[in-house]
């Protein structure tokens, strides 16, 4: 028998006259699914929260990785949808700048992207030794089948890319720079796509990625910072993710502060009120860039 | 051969292959630092801003507020780059919609320094009013000091040096104060603008 084996043995001979705790977490993870599912965040948030506070110890690090996964993806489908967490109540003299008024008790959006960071963290640290847990403890799978299709690349791949749009939303581009170079390959577009088609990561995160890309991408190659700055743009209104100003920013950069002229094989500029050519009918994502200036 | 590399991991038995699509390996997967708290720099326009939880902030202030229930975050902020000279931005801190995210997704409310020191001997109280975050008109110039967040207001705290213990639904969360998110409005030219800053240590 392996030694890893008998670790686990050793470790677990105190459980084996009680329920299998794999499997108690795996009806924690799979009515976790459930919930975020139908839109109970904060129920799945707690119940994953709890699973994490007992399955303590290398065991269960496969079992903590999907927790953080999941609760990643709790927390991200409430920011977006029903946020479950609030901003400060009875604060004294807190005064919102944008609608003239105390704003004590909104919802929080921040806070649950805050949250993101906190437990996509966690399962980035745990994803190196997710190999250290078994896949099946007394003939019991330890993963609901959905997470062990989905996979742990899958799943560190998808809390990678959530740290980056929360960061793109947050604006910390020195972040950002610092996430991109250890993911190189998502500022090739189509390779950014399909990864995030892979993972399954939200419409209303998306435009946050290309964004994130798209800044970090104007400094150093323009054209291709072109293509995301389109995508950042028609994804973000069609979730209205961006405000008029933030598209409006992407846009005047194409027009302005380019060293680049983008245009349509008939020679028509980009023009952010028309999706393409009004010629050929080329989307604006096929435009080719011409230095109009080194 | 990205098809053929996606069944030969399904081969060697990585979880999740069983009936999903073969997955291409990504460069995406490794990048897994440490998270060691958000940037704590942020400029927007020519807004420059900094925070800090500066270890010594019992020596400044003479008592351990964070036991008291107050964090205390040191700010500062001026102006950079072109236009600095012209430029009109005015800071109030009770008019900035100052928060403080705990990593765990909690806001804590600003509160005065007023308020804090109102619940302190007058020699602390003295300090807090001193070291206070006062803001003021912009300039090339440092403007500094501190703002005060209450960990009064949500839940059960207990400090734990520069942790603290976080306790809601029966669960206890241990968070390192200095992986918190600082966000406030900064009124530029007349359009809020959101300011977020993580919390240099």
């Amino acid at each position: 028998m392996k030694l890893k084996s008998l670790s686990f043995l050793l470790v677990l001979l105190p459980a084996c006259s009680s329920p299998n705790p794999f499997v108690e977490n795996r009806i924690v993870l799979e009515n976790a699914i459930t919930h975020i599912e139908s839109g109970e965040t904060s129920t799945a948030a707690r119940d994953l929260e709890l699973m994490l506070a007992t399955a303590e110890g290398e065991e269960f690090y496969l079992q903590r990785f999907f927790a953080s996964y999941l609760l990643t993806q709790a927390h991200g489908t409430a920011s977006v949808q029903e946020p479950f967490l609030s901003e400060p109540v009875g604060t004294g003299d807190r005064f919102d700048v944008r609608s003239q008024s105390l704003n004590g008790g909104r919802p929080s959006r921040i806070g649950h992207l805050v949250a993101m960071i906190y437990h996509s963290s966690h399962g980035r640290a745990w994803y190196g030794r997710t190999g250290e847990s078994p896949l099946e403890w007394e003939g019991e799978r330890v993963l609901p089948a959905q997470l062990e299709s989905y996979g742990t690349e899958n799943a560190a791949i998808y809390m990678n890319l959530c740290f980056l749009a929360v960061y793109s939303e947050l604006n910390f581009q020195d972040g950002i720079a610092e996430l991109l170079a250890g993911m190189g390959e998502l500022t090739d577009l189509e390779r950014c796509e399909a990864l995030m088609d892979q993972v399954e990561l939200e419409a209303e995160l998306r435009p946050w990625v290309y964004r994130g890309v798209f800044e970090h991408q104007k400094k150093r190659d323009e054209p291709n910072a072109y293509r995301f700055a389109i995508r950042a743009r028609e994804t973000g209104s069609a979730v209205e993710a961006f405000g008029a100003e933030l598209s409006a920013q992407i846009a005047r950069w194409i027009t302005h502060d380019s060293s680049y002229r983008f245009v349509s094989p008939a020679n028509q500029a980009f023009d952010p009120a028309l999706e393409g050519c009004t010629v050929t009918g080329t989307p604006n994502l096929m435009y080719e860039a011409v230095l109009e200036r080194p | 051969m990205r098809r053929v590399l996606g069944w030969l991991m399904c081969a060697i038995g990585t979880v999740g292959c069983a009936g999903s699509p073969p997955i291409v390996k990504s460069d995406v997967v490794g990048a897994t630092a440490a998270f060691d708290g958000f940037p704590p720099q942020a400029l927007e326009g020519i807004v420059y801003a900094q925070a800090l939880f500066d270890g010594d902030y019992e020596d400044t202030f003479g008592t351990d507020l964070v036991t008291r229930g107050v964090v205390p975050v040191h700010v500062t902020m001026q102006l950079r780059g072109q236009g600095q000279e012209n430029a009109q931005i005015l800071i109030k801190p009770g008019r900035m919609d100052a928060r403080l995210y705990l990593i765990d997704g909690t806001a804590l409310p600003h509160v005065t320094a007023d308020e804090v020191a109102g619940a302190l001997k007058e020699k602390f109280a003295r300090e807090v009013r001193q070291h206070a975050f006062q803001g003021g008109l912009l300039g090339s110039e440092p403007n500094e000091g501190y703002l005060f967040f209450s960990l009064q207001s949500e839940g059960e705290f207990e400090a734990q040096g520069r942790a603290v213990r976080h306790d809601v639904d029966g669960i206890q969360r241990r968070l390192d104060l200095t992986h918190s998110l600082l966000a406030f409005d900064v009124m530029v030219e007349d359009t809020p603008k959101a300011f977020y800053v993580g919390i240099q240590r």
